[in-house]
């Protein structure tokens, strides 16, 4: 399946790229990003224009790139301001340069028609970089397509096998599932709300909850990149108030970023916002550590998966049951989006 | 468990505000049937995702069953 293009892309966390050179493949183009000097991040295409020499293996001078090969200097738009050996720069020499927002603390980049780029496009994930919420997250490289990873977040059934004893409760594969799709805005949704069920020692460790649980988990997925957990935990019982006040609860916001790099490979981005146990440093540990384990689950799972898919003809065959009906929705919108593009 | 499954969440219709054009479906885990309902207000059954997505996405016609 090839890429949507005329997209937003997560590429990076904020703190990934700063003054050094900084190479990533999105979407099957690879891709330099750098911090200038007044804290701007830049994209261009790492591929000199000279000899496609990766610019990401070169150096910087002030907030210009110097090819490691031969010496071609960039500015940050891209242009190229110097060669070696005569004082004639071709007017040709230049290489693309890439829509860059810097915003909830992600780095997203514009894959497709530069003119076309529209930040107010971005879908936001404020909890990433809000005061009120802690965060633990970190990237996992999957060698499997995107879509198995699309897949794989809209049916979170697989919780209950795959990731017993983590996240993962007999009630998961129980509770009532509605999927809802907001067809003009492009977004899947799927919520499942658990009434007085067990902790599972995510959630049990960390909000420090003794007992029973009501356990929401709310999806929103923003095709093509962007997946958003809204999970809220609360004794069972504890209904937010009248006026929407929901304080007394505690709330995780499990962010995925599914970035693809190549056809057969995708950026797994993770990332856990909690509004509870915010200075708890152990806490954090522990999020982190077991969100980790989870994710490399799926990783293991995954890149078994593409294994078993590539060697297959194309056009294999799938069964879908009613479990897969918010996978279908979103696969749906991604073929949409590659219409388009 | 019947095997029509329960529509608890169709009460308050739509729970994602805001939405103008769009489909709900619905899971009771344990049932087969997947219940459906469209913008249109149209609600339809199927025993499986890709019957019921393609009759929500036949709006207007949901065919013969659709109330
Ligand atoms: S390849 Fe970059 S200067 Fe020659
Ligand atoms: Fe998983
Ligand atoms: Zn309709």
């Amino acid at each position: 399946m090839p890429f949507a293009r005329n997209q937003w892309y997560v590429a990076a966390y904020g703190e990934d790229i700063g003054d050094a050179l900084f190479g990533r493949t999105i979407c099957g183009e690879p891709i330099l990003f750098y911090r200038t000097a007044d804290g701007r991040v830049v994209g261009m295409a790492d591929r000199c224009v000279h000899r496609r020499y990766p610019l990401s293996a070169g150096s910087r001078v002030g907030d210009r790139v110097v090819c490691g090969y031969h010496g071609f200097t960039y500015d940050p738009d891209g242009s190229c301001v110097a060669v070696p050996g005569q004082s004639r720069v071709p007017r040709t020499a230049r290489v693309p340069s890439y829509p860059v927002v810097e915003q909830d603390s992600l780095i997203w980049v514009w894959i497709g028609d530069a003119a076309a780029a529209d930040s107010a496009a971005i879908p936001r994930a404020p909890w990433l970089d809000s005061p009120d919420y802690t965060t633990v997250r970190g990237m996992e490289p999957l060698a499997a397509r995107y879509e198995l990873l699309v897949d794989n977040l809209m049916d979170l059934s697989h919780e209950t096998y795959l990731h017993a004893g983590y996240i993962g409760t007999p009630e998961v594969a129980q509770t009532p599932i509605t999927t809802e799709t907001d067809e003009d805005a492009g977004v899947v949704y799927a919520r499942r709300r658990m009434k007085d069920v067990e902790c599972p020692p995510f959630y049990a460790n960390s909000t420090g909850i003794k007992g029973r649980i009501d356990r929401w988990q709310d999806i929103e997925y923003r095709p093509p990149c962007l997946y958003l957990l809204h999970s809220r935990i609360a004794p069972t019982g504890l209904e937010p108030g009248p006026d929407g006040d929901d304080s007394a609860a505690n709330h995780a916001e499990i962010v995925y970023a599914i970035t693809p790099e190549t056809e057969h490979s995708t950026f797994d981005f993770w990332m856990v916002a909690r509004d509870f146990a915010r200075d708890d440093e152990e806490v954090s540990a522990f999020l982190a550590e077991s969100n980790r384990t989870v994710v490399l689950q799926d990783v293991t799972a995954l890149n078994l998966l593409e294994q078993a898919i590539a060697a297959e003809p194309e056009g294999y065959q799938e069964l879908s049951i009613n479990i897969d009906t918010g996978g279908l929705a979103a696969r749906r919108m991604l073929h949409r989006l590659i219409e388009q593009s | 468990m019947t095997s029509e499954g329960r529509v608890p969440d169709m009460k308050g219709g739509f729970q994602v505000p805001g939405v103008k054009r769009g489909f709900q479906v619905f899971w009771q885990p344990g049932s087969d049937i997947l219940t459906g309902t469209c913008h249109c207000g149209a609600v339809v059954r199927a025993e499986d995702p890709i019957g019921v997505w393609n009759r929500l996405l036949a709006h207007p016609d949901h065919g013969p069953e659709a109330r």
